[in-house]
């Protein structure tokens, strides 16, 4: 258990860089509000449109895809720790499963859902 | 070792079929997707003749989480019929619609194997794995038909309820598991066995996972999904939706029962017997009020449930053979009817699923109107049909195991239920056609609608055979 | 010092979804539900259930979240076309009052009548949890850790040919 306090120390940290620079930011900083000032810009060029619009469908196959692989990923981790138990056998289910996930991942590939254009 | 694999082989041989079914489907060009369904039949009976089991043959596997036995074999059969039929009916309906993908067809094979899952399951989790398996499946197959609404309603409101039962059961499960320290069926017993049931939490957790499952056949009260979800999927879609998933939830639920909560079998009979009477009560009252003929379908499913839970809470030999039996002859007359539905093209203004277009249908295509009277006068219970025997079987089981008042409610329901199946009859027969109605019929799904009509007489001629055959398989 | 961590975390989590369920913004709703997470992992940390505390803030905090994000951007972030459900706050406070004493009851009868675990505290800290896990799942729970492979099979297919264009 003792081994997580530095990490608990550690997100202390992290939230306490983040508030001290704001807030001492908004302390010592000059406020003289104009107009120009601010107006929203994009790398200085007048913006044209409103960044809040619909994404592409497309985001969400990646995104979906993504969640499918990293839960395979999740279950790879728990059984290299204990490889060693399992031995042989141990090798023989993961390979079955990766087998039937990279199917899947043969599908994918094939219907060009990886592929943007 | 070798008790493991011959306890999986099923599921396992129809894996590797399923993925060679990936590789046909994407090397298979873009006009000939529904090869993809025809070499999953042939997988299917592939598959279904490997693994007949000889009478009493029972085999566990994986320490005791998962048994292939004669009614694990029962359920297949059932599965591989919806398989079957769906796919053959499937075809012509979906070329018609521009969404002949081989997807449905893979997605209909996977689902089938969670379901075997679900059946031959002795441990939650395998049961749990399982469900989900079919009931993601389902999902996309509701909401295949992407540029319809009503199919896109149908699947996000399946998916969304769906995900919320699978929560339920989920929350039940873990305070089983809390409560009793294992997931396999036959801890749970000895561990009600020795301890009782007069424990909150346990109490709670049977509530919740048998409620779980109870969304699963779309039993009163926890059926709202079922009407719309039925209705806005495509059609061939449906006819496997409410007989696959429906009869592998019926395979868990009985398998569960029966093991696992066989010390306490009190309490879930007086359970099921009330969702039993409401299911059945439900579902026919509001079919009467259908127009649309799949809507009204849609809700037959829901009360064609409730006679199976009968079946569940006669808790006899003669009741889980019934329910397998049941689930056969319904495959074989729903589908058939799901089949006829989608054939349908109403060139006037109305929906083609509407009564109104089966009216004068008798005149112009006698085979079809035909074949839809035998699958009408089966759902309702009439003799000599099918139908009929089916439900005779399960209440005979009520009525041997002294749940007569059970029976009865089932009797009434039966007689309410023949008003709305006689109505289509009637409008296909004695009225005239209002609008310029087509039969669009192919091959495919001809053959489909004629299996089934054909052995929809036969198990109604000969029920013995089958009766015979569905209790050497279920001892 | 470990209540004293707990609480700290309970009080995050409960704090950081009751802003999650209040916020008008979906965005800031998922980066709410993201503190959430996190405040969750650390209670799984400190019930000895590391794993499920790696597998809370990989596949939630990392993965779902980012898949949540997408969907709010693939809705139409200025309809205001919400569905106002009628005593919406009667009915979210009576199913949450009924959790609450489902959750009580529980905790007031909690006599566990199974038997009890194989892995004790001293196998814990021999082994650690992650192992322990691996060799479970991979040995009794094989099955279903393969029908999880087929599941995320059909996902997979089934995500793809719904939301791809054709």
């Amino acid at each position: 258990m003792s081994g997580y306090l530095p990490i608990a120390l550690m997100l202390v940290i992290a939230a306490l860089i983040g508030l001290i620079s704001i807030s001492v930011g908004f302390l010592i900083r000059p406020r003289k509000p104009e107009k120009v000032k601010l107006s929203v810009y994009e790398c200085g060029m007048p913006e044209f449109s409103d960044a809040r619009q619909r994404y592409n469908v497309r985001f969400y196959v990646i995104a979906m895809l993504f969640v499918i692989f990293d839960v395979e990923t999740v279950f790879l981790f728990p059984w290299a720790v204990s490889f060693d138990v399992l031995g042989l056998f141990g090798l023989i289910e993961m390979i079955v499963f990766i087998i039937i996930l990279v199917f899947g991942y043969f599908y994918a590939w094939k219907k060009g859902a990886l592929e943007w254009a | 070792m070798v008790e493991n694999l011959v306890s999986i082989m099923p599921e396992l041989l129809m894996t590797i079929f399923g993925l060679i079914l990936i590789v046909i489907d994407v090397i298979a060009g873009k006009n000939s997707k529904s090869g993809v369904g025809y070499f999953g039949i042939f997988f299917i009976i592939v598959a279904l003749l490997a693994s007949i089991p000889v009478g009493g043959f029972k085999i566990f596997g994986f320490g005791g989480t998962l048994v292939w036995d004669m009614y694990s074999f029962a359920f297949f059969f059932v599965f591989a019929i919806a398989y079957i039929l769906s796919t053959l009916g499937s075809v012509d309906y979906l070329r018609e619609r521009g969404i002949l993908k081989g997807e449905f067809y893979t997605i209909m094979f996977f689902s089938i194997i969670g379901m075997m899952f679900m059946v031959s399951a002795t441990d939650l989790s395998v049961l749990y794995a399982g469900m989900e398996t079919m009931a993601i499946s389902m999902y996309i197959l509701a909401g295949f038909e992407k540029g319809n609404l009503k199919s896109n309603e149908s699947g996000l409101k399946y998916f969304i309820i769906g995900a919320f039962s699978s929560a339920i059961f989920l929350f039940g499960l873990s305070y089983i598991y809390g409560y009793t320290g294992s997931t396999k069926y036959v801890d749970i017993a000895n561990m009600i066995q020795a301890n009782g049931l007069n424990n909150f939490n346990i109490k709670l957790g049977m509530v919740m996972m048998l409620a779980g499952l109870a969304f699963k056949i779309s039993a009163v009260p926890f059926h709202m999904w079922a009407p719309d979800v039925y209705t806005g999927a495509p059609t061939p879609a449906t006819g496997f939706m409410t007989v696959a998933p429906k009869a592998a939830a019926m395979g868990a639920i009985v398998r569960f029962v029966w093991i696992a909560l066989e010390p306490a079998a009190a309490q879930w009979q007086l359970f099921f017997s009330i969702l039993a009477v409401l299911t059945m009560t439900y579902g026919n009252l509001v079919a009467l009020a259908q127009n649309n003929v799949k809507r009204m379908l849609a809700y037959s499913a829901i009360s064609h449930a409730g006679y199976m839970l009968i079946g569940v809470v006669s808790a006899n030999e003669l009741g889980y053979q019934s329910i397998a039996l049941y689930t056969m002859i319904y495959g074989f007359m729903n589908i058939g009817a799901f089949t006829i539905i989608s054939l349908l093209k109403n060139n006037g203004v109305i929906e083609n699923e509407r009564i109104e277009s089966f009216a004068g249908l008798g005149k112009k295509y006698p085979v079809v109107s035909l074949a839809m009277l035998i699958f009408m006068f089966s759902l309702a219970g009439i003799p000599p049909l099918a139908g009929f025997m089916g439900k005779f079987y399960i209440f005979t089981a009520a009525v041997k195991s002294g749940i007569i008042w059970l029976a009865i409610i089932g009797v009434i329901n039966s007689v309410i239920a023949c008003y709305y199946y006689m109505r289509v009859t009637i409008f296909m027969y004695f009225k005239e056609s209002e609008y310029d109605v087509d039969v669009n019929m192919k091959p495919a799904s001809f053959i489909a609608s004629m299996i089934a009509a054909l052995f929809v007489i036969i198990i109604g001629v000969f029920p013995s055979f089958f009766m015979d055959l569905v209790k050497y398989m279920i001892v | 010092m470990e209540q004293l961590g707990f609480y700290i975390l309970a009080f995050l989590a409960i704090i950081s979804s009751i802003f999650m369920i209040t916020r008008e913004n979906p965005v800031h709703s998922a980066l709410w539900m993201l503190l959430t997470f996190f405040s969750v992992a650390g209670i799984f940390v400190q019930l000895n259930a590391e794993f499920i505390a790696a597998i809370q803030v990989l596949v939630y905090a990392g993965a779902i979240l980012v898949l949540y994000l997408f969907v709010v951007m693939l809705l139409n972030p200025k309809s205001k076309g919400f569905i106002r459900i009628p005593f919406r706050y009667v009915l979210g406070i009576v199913a949450s009052f009924v959790i609450f004493v489902q959750v009580l009851l529980t905790l007031q009868s909690a006599n566990v009548i199974g038997k009890a675990g194989v892995y004790t505290q001293e196998a814990y800290k021999q082994y650690g949890n992650v192992k322990l896990f691996g060799y479970e799942l991979f040995s009794n729970y094989l099955v279903p850790f393969e029908v999880v492979s087929i599941m995320l099979l059909v996902a997979m297919i089934g995500a793809i040919v719904l939301a791809k264009k054709d």
